[in-house]
């Protein structure tokens, strides 16, 4: 996205009120925000739904974010207590037809996806959490830590115990 | 304690990761946030107004009960009430002297007293005979008095 300036103007932008401002804020996050998304909750179909809950939350909160240049790693806190809030719910069947994919794409990466989801929704959500935020690579350690509330070495503990676990799970798809 | 990266492991990721932003995604989110920013509101207002009500009502309704102390039980001394209350919460008023021009209230709301004084009425638009304010104001409820009593000072 933009330079923090320009970020920090836009947010605040937002905060004013700008339905503009606030939709180029969505238009620059909604990809990482899903794919967090889909990290967080080992579930595709519902990594959209968390992503716009986590939109929708920040927009009425806005007025409470501190640093205009933090609005990133402010919203991935909300990421994080909307997948926690949504796991406690119970599981909705797929929705037909939000995944549109060519047939070539399904050919090649359908069994990888599948492996994935199974592999990352097998974790505990703890280790799922620190993976899902060290795959996305926009915090430090002591960030992701901080945000999940534990130290910065307890966070590279979980990272790696998670990355152990999925890799074991995806050998067939690693070339050793 | 290091642990070494895995960028095999994170590509692979990468490539499992959703790839696609739903169609329209950003417009629903704008417009989700919008009836949200409003729900937002009404909720407060609604709990604003909820608070009030039950701040107020106590008090509203120990002014609206609370009982005049004959006027020979006079300010400048302790005054008191010979009947004790029968609530916890209560609110009793002490009528003015005629010298001072104040009427004087005590109560006690969720165990926590509370003195008033504020010119009375009748004296209130009289420029030469302004109410005098009391220099000093004490109240207390005692299991050994009948009632609450209240001492006011003046200069």
């Amino acid at each position: 996205m933009e330079p923090e300036e320009d970020l920090a103007s836009i947010v605040a932008a937002a905060r004013a009120g700008s339905e503009d401002a606030w939709r180029r804020l969505v238009e620059a996050h909604q990809k990482t925000l899903i794919r967090l998304a889909w990290g967080l909750t080992g579930d595709r179909h519902l990594a959209a739904d968390v992503a716009q809950e986590t939109f929708v939350e920040a927009f009425v909160r806005i007025r409470q974010l501190r640093d205009d240049r933090a609005f990133g790693s402010w919203l991935w806190t909300i990421a994080v207590r909307t997948a926690r809030r949504r796991r406690r719910e119970p599981a909705l069947p797929a929705p037909e037809g939000v995944d549109e994919r060519t047939p070539e794409k399904e050919l090649a990466g359908e069994e990888l996806r599948r492996a994935a989801d199974r592999a990352l929704a097998s974790l505990a959500p703890l280790y799922r959490e620190a993976l899902a935020l060290a795959m996305d690579g926009k915090l430090s350690s002591a960030e992701a830590g901080k945000l999940l509330g534990c130290s910065a070495e307890a966070f590279r503990v979980r990272v790696h115990k998670a990355r152990r676990e999925v890799r074991r799970q995806l050998a067939g798809f690693l070339k050793e | 304690m290091e642990f070494p990266d895995d960028p095999q492991l994170d590509a692979l990721l990468r490539d499992a990761a959703p790839e696609d932003v739903p169609a329209g995604f950003a417009e629903r989110v704008v417009a989700a946030s919008r009836a949200g920013q409003r729900a937002s509101r009404v909720a407060r207002i609604w709990l604003a107004s909820a608070a009030a009500v039950l701040v107020l009502s106590p008090a509203i309704a120990l002014l609206l009960t609370a009982r005049p102390v004959p006027r020979e039980a006079s300010r400048g001394a302790a005054v008191s009430v010979a009947e004790r209350p029968e609530a916890e919460s209560f609110a009793v008023q002490f009528p003015a002297a005629e010298r001072s021009g104040q009427q004087v209230m005590m109560g006690q709301i969720n165990g926590k007293l509370f003195l008033t004084a504020r010119p009375s009425r009748e004296d209130s638009d009289e420029l030469a005979d302004l109410p005098r304010l009391p220099m000093s104001m004490a109240g207390s409820v005692s299991p050994d008095e009948p009632g609450p009593s209240m001492a006011v000072r003046f200069d």
